[in-house]
């Protein structure tokens, strides 16, 4: 039985973590608002560019630009997209299981012959890689406290890179993809090349031919990168959404906990107090008793 | 000048700049700017920084400065998908000023990304031609 004192200070302790993970809480909250507005804001220019980008790529064909052309995969690249901070949950374990399993089952050939480049993004990925498994190739640590869209340009851009070079016959991306508040959703998806014939499954009923300009090949050209440029961001954007949401889920389910253990302390401190009552009663009737029968 | 309207949408990565009708739109194509009326036909441009003008059914003159970008004409549909796009009004002239000095002086000293900061002055010099036509 713990004394009175030990219980009340464990009591104390308890109610000033519940302070933090209720604070806490509500910086997500917020956080979670603007992340998700600029979730929501991506998502006009999103639709029209996929779409354009199939319609074009239908016209051009499937081999008119290498970033569409799928070449037989004897190399990999792998992008994981975590956190850069703790505390939300089983978010950042979750995402990282999943890439490994992703690992396992597709590239662990590639892995062994030391065909498979690892791409970090987020902090928490980044920090158990590089402690565990292969050798990441290049991380992104600490990007989401400010998320510029530069990031998303570089990030693009080293992709776009390692495929045309022959780096990585085909880049994949796994990441957090937000559902709702309380549901995030692990997507891997190929980047490279382009799945272009799938975005606008409409294309063909776009019967007239348009007129170029500059002309069509070019325009392609500089529409794909653009496109994967976009296609970063938004994965960024999604991810930090995600995160936000299951940190603020994580922070609820802390501060609840945190009030049930109160309760079961405070029950427990009560009991020790009645405890302490009855047995000093005992010894002043005992030796009231005693005096009386002298 | 009251010609037919057409839909007009002006997308920018982080928003929905415009959606609307217009009689008339003059975009700063790769290859000179190039106007767009009622049934025009399919039409796919790639954008310069430039003004883009938007001419509504009332006759009411509206001007964006436009980062670059892409313009897809089809059934009277106007898109623009713009890397940037600000009405003028919402330009902010003093940023404006500081990002084209800031290139201005980074041309000048011939740092290797030379193209991109080229850039970045094409898109202030836009941004504040814009808005001091307004």
């Amino acid at each position: 039985m713990p004394t009175l004192r030990e219980v009340r200070s464990r009591i104390t302790g308890v109610k000033k973590t519940q302070k933090i993970t209720r604070a806490m809480k509500m910086v997500s909250a917020a956080k979670l608002r603007r992340a998700q507005t600029a979730v929501l804001a991506a998502r006009p220019y999103a639709a029209s560019m996929q779409k354009l980008l199939g319609v074009l790529a239908f016209k051009a064909g499937a081999d008119a630009d290498t970033l569409l052309i799928q070449r037989p995969v004897s190399s990999a690249a792998i992008v994981v997209v975590t956190a850069d901070r703790g505390l939300c949950g089983a978010f950042n374990s979750n995402i990282i299981k999943a890439a490994q399993g992703r690992i396992e089952a597709e590239y662990s050939a590639f892995e062994t012959a030391g065909k498979l480049r690892l791409i970090t993004i987020g902090r928490k990925g980044s920090d158990f890689f590089t402690k565990r498994r292969s050798p990441v190739f290049r991380a992104y640590p600490g990007i989401f406290g400010r998320l510029s869209f530069q990031v998303a340009r570089d990030i693009a851009h080293l992709l776009v890179g390692m495929f045309r070079s022959g780096e990585a016959d085909r880049v994949e991306i796994i990441y957090n993809e937000f559902k709702s508040i309380a549901q995030q959703k692990i997507v891997a998806e190929t980047f490279l090349p382009v799945p272009a014939g799938a975005m606008a499954p409409g294309a063909r009923r776009y019967g007239a031919e348009y007129i170029y300009e500059p002309d069509r090949d070019s325009i392609l050209a500089a529409l794909i990168p653009r496109y994967l440029e976009f296609r970063i961001w938004r994965m960024l954007l999604e991810s930090n959404a995600a995160e936000e949401g299951a940190r603020m889920t994580a922070m609820e389910n802390a501060t609840e906990n945190a009030s049930e253990m109160i309760d079961t302390l405070q029950l427990q401190y009560n009991k020790a107090r009645q405890a302490a009552i009855t047995k000093e009663l005992l010894e002043v009737v005992a030796g009231s008793e005693a005096l009386s029968n002298g | 000048m009251y010609e037919k309207p057409f839909n007009l949408d002006i997308i920018a990565p982080d928003r929905l700049v415009y959606r609307g009708q217009a009689t008339s739109v003059t975009a700063p194509g790769v290859l000179g700017a190039f106007q767009v009326l009622f049934n025009h036909a399919p039409l796919l441009a790639q954008l310069a920084p430039g003004p883009l003008k938007v001419m509504d059914s009332a006759g009411a003159v509206s001007l964006f400065a436009v980062g670059g970008g892409f313009a897809e004409v089809r059934d009277n549909q106007v898109t623009v998908l713009a890397d940037s796009a600000e009405k003028a009004g919402e330009i902010d002239v003093e940023r404006a000023q500081k990002a084209a000095r800031g290139a201005g002086d980074r041309l000048r000293e011939h740092l290797p990304d030379d193209e991109l900061t080229r850039e970045a002055l094409a898109r202030a010099l836009n941004r504040l031609k814009v808005a001091t036509k307004q």
